[in-house]
């Protein structure tokens, strides 16, 4: 095993076992994407095979239909215990994308995942975020939002945090643990590559295009790529040109801001 | 007292006195009032002074580097936006003392929790959108527009070559209309602190700058120098209408975040680095694991560290240092048709202190006037007799690439403020946040690094 991999393991499997001993009712939240399945891995080898709470899956019914496949089949290949959480109401009243990125995310994961939290007391939850998607500094921790002292600590958050997470934390009672903060875009794949998670086929390229990362259908835009597998994506994060490493827009606010900027002579 | 503080991004001391005699509220300044340079910091791009100018802080306290950084850990690129920003603001610091702000288009300054309102600036994904709710209604209903345009749109920006007429046009109208609801805001609305950026001066300069330039080496006169000279004279009576919207009470101080200097060549600075044997390429690309040190495009070096970055080549500490050394001494004897480029070459611990030192690029590569790195930072196909260099870059005026700050000062002037003692007024970004906080008699917090610039208020602005 690749000893950087097996160090970032061990951390994860560490901060896992340590999650499961501190808190009574916790639960995984599962997008089907390549970060929240490789810690479903990481959580079957911390707990011998059989991940030992509820996994959650948030469904805006605005996904993609290959996740849904790739998602019952995994669920039960794996025997999880699963939870699909929708928002009902703001469904029918007809919320889409169309009312605003921001109304959209919000009503229907935001609220979900607080209802769901809600109804079944969850005190924990376990949130596939990397730091390397987020601040040069990550502010996030590993268990978060509350201090040392167990006091709720925002005062250093981002100023615009408009982000599912911590839009919630700022009310909700629970804690988030972050078992793979520490791994990067490239170590998940690497990972994903030598243990042979299987993996979302969106992630693969078709007619020049693939998605890095899946979010709800609207909201994601595909980028240039021709990596047909997981040694030809793992290749092209190693060799991707500078130029092209923040061009690869993870949303279309940031695809906007890019082309905004060269368009300027920033970039 | 109350403070107006009118931004205009980039607008250049040398282009108002070139054009004084036309500009009869700077005229004032100079002869009433106040007129100095502010010092950018390094480097002088907008993201980077704006977040100086908003926090009292250096880069290194603020965390902002560059329009683009390279993500702690990772090779990847990353660009700057409010949410980047690991500093209080000086309208956050104000609604913590119960002051009330208007902000309008400042850049890098997004949504934040004041009492009074916020529309972000440049960088934001908000940019332009009014906050709270309230004020976006009373712009609807007065001026049937849903948000402002602080900025021009970029397919005008990405056509201004084959269209540059329609550049103009944009971007009179969108500063015209800014200045008729910030105008709006200022009279109705209930502040302590006022602050508007206009971008216009910034977005012209870049790509018009050698129709104005004597110095620069294709110095042309033609009507694009009369637009320019035009744009200066609307944001003369801009800030004329200012300062007859407030009362005698209120300080208002103008202020540009840097100036501009010319850009004739730009040369990629990866291709340096590789003619000295630290960047690698695989198939025509760099490879980034193999490159012992890299730029993302600024004139910013970032070396591949052990420990650091994923596949670390340079051990910390001896090799380090040695390392930096040789790239400094290489470079600056490095020539492109007899000339070197490069004006210094700075450590950046040289140039920042504090606790995102660890993130800013291991060295700066600060260039003479006229040059600039390439934005984009793979390697150029050697070509014999211009090696290396492109002639003629989209830009013909620049300002951070990565220039010098004292060969891009920009400007700060008021006519409600004098000066302790009789001197010229050099007054660095970061001096200002708690310059102001001072004159409003709110308590600079400690960790503020600038020093309040000693001004009085002036009571009659008349003599
Ligand atoms: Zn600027």
């Amino acid at each position: 095993m690749d000893e950087h991999l097996q160090k970032l393991e061990e951390k994860s499997i560490f901060i896992l076992r340590e999650a499961k001993a501190e808190f009574k009712n916790l639960a995984i939240l599962w997008s089907t994407g390549k970060d929240s399945t490789a810690s479903l891995w990481l959580c079957r080898k911390a707990f011998f095979g059989k991940i030992p709470f509820p996994v959650v899956h948030m469904d805006t019914s605005y996904k993609f239909p290959e996740m849904y496949q790739f998602r019952d089949g995994i669920a039960k290949k794996w025997n999880l215990n699963l939870i699909v959480a929708k928002n009902e109401d703001a469904l029918k009243s007809g919320m889409s994308p169309k009312a605003g990125r921001f109304e959209c995310c919000t009503q229907l994961k935001t609220d979900v995942l607080k209802k769901v939290i809600e109804q079944q007391k969850f005190d924990a939850v376990i949130v596939s975020i990397r730091r390397d998607e987020h601040g040069i500094r990550g502010k996030e921790r590993y268990f978060s939002p509350r201090d040392k002292e167990f006091k709720w600590d925002y005062k250093d958050q981002p100023p615009e945090m408009w982000d599912l997470y911590s839009s919630i934390s700022k009310e909700a009672s629970h804690l988030r643990v972050h078992p793979i903060l520490h791994w990067t875009e490239l170590d998940t794949w690497m990972y994903v590559k030598q243990e042979g998670i299987p993996v979302n086929p969106l992630y693969f390229a078709k007619n020049g295009k693939r998605y890095r990362s899946l979010g709800c259908m609207p909201c994601t835009v595909p980028i240039k790529s021709n990596a047909k597998n997981i040694d030809e994506i793992v290749e092209e994060l190693k060799t991707t040109k500078i130029s092209e490493r923040s061009g690869r827009a993870q949303d279309k606010e940031e695809a906007y801001m890019m082309q905004k900027l060269r368009a300027l002579g920033y970039m | 007292m109350k403070i107006v503080v009118l931004g205009f991004d980039g607008a250049s001391p040398k282009l108002i006195d070139k054009w004084i005699n036309n500009l009869p509220t700077f005229k004032a300044f100079k002869e009433k009032g106040i007129f100095g340079y502010t010092i950018p910091p390094v480097p002088a791009q907008t993201p980077v002074a704006w977040t100086t100018f908003m926090t009292g802080k250096n880069p290194g306290n603020h965390g902002i580097f560059s329009f683009a950084m390279r993500k702690k850990g990772t090779y990847e690129r990353r660009i700057a936006t409010p949410k980047t920003l690991e500093a209080k603001t000086l309208f956050q610091i104000l609604n913590e003392s119960e002051k009330k702000v208007g902000v309008i288009n400042v850049p890098m300054c997004g949504i934040q929790k004041v009492q009074g309102f916020i529309a972000p600036g440049f960088l934001s994904k908000n940019e332009g959108v009014f906050f709270p709710e309230e004020i976006r209604e009373k712009i609807r209903l007065k001026f049937d527009v849903n948000k402002i345009l602080g900025d021009l749109k970029t397919e005008t920006l990405g056509r201004v070559k084959e269209d540059p007429d329609l550049f103009f046009e944009e971007v009179n109208h969108i500063t015209d209309e800014m200045a008729e609801i910030a105008l709006y805001l200022l009279q109705k609305e209930d502040w302590d602190l006022f602050m508007t950026v206009f971008m216009g001066t910034d977005r012209i300069q870049h790509f018009f700058w050698k129709y104005v330039d004597q110095t620069h080496s294709n110095y042309e006169k033609n009507k694009y120098s009369q637009l320019v000279r035009d744009f200066y004279i609307k944001m003369d009576k801009i800030t004329e209408s200012f300062l007859n919207s407030v009362d005698e009470d209120v300080i208002t101080i103008v202020v540009s975040d840097h100036g501009f200097c010319p850009v004739e060549k730009e040369v990629v600075v990866n291709n340096y680095l590789e003619e000295i044997g630290l960047v690698k390429t695989k198939n025509g690309k760099i490879d980034l694991e193999q490159s012992k040190a890299v730029s993302y495009g600024y004139g910013d070096v970032w070396l591949n560290v052990k420990g650091r970055e994923p596949f670390g080549l340079i051990k910390p500490g001896k090799q380090y240092e040695e390392v930096r050394k040789e790239i400094a001494d290489k470079l600056m004897l490095t020539k492109i048709n007899g000339q070197v480029p490069f004006k210094d070459i700075w450590k950046r611990e040289d140039i920042y202190t504090g606790k995102y030192l660890s993130v800013a690029p291991d060295l700066l590569i600060i260039f003479k006037k006229g040059w600039q790195a390439a934005r984009n930072p793979e390697i150029m196909e050697k070509n014999e007799l211009k090696r290396y260099v492109k002639k003629n870059p989209m830009w013909s005026g620049g300002h951070d690439g990565t220039h010098d700050p004292v060969d891009v000062l920009g400007v700060i002037c008021s006519l409600d403020l004098e000066l302790e003692e009789k001197k010229e007024i050099r007054i660095p970004l970061k001096d200002l946040a708690p310059t102001i906080l001072s004159l409003m008699d709110v308590a600079i917090p400690r960790d503020m690094e600038g020093e309040p610039f000693k001004l009085h208020f002036r009571k009659d602005r008349s003599t």
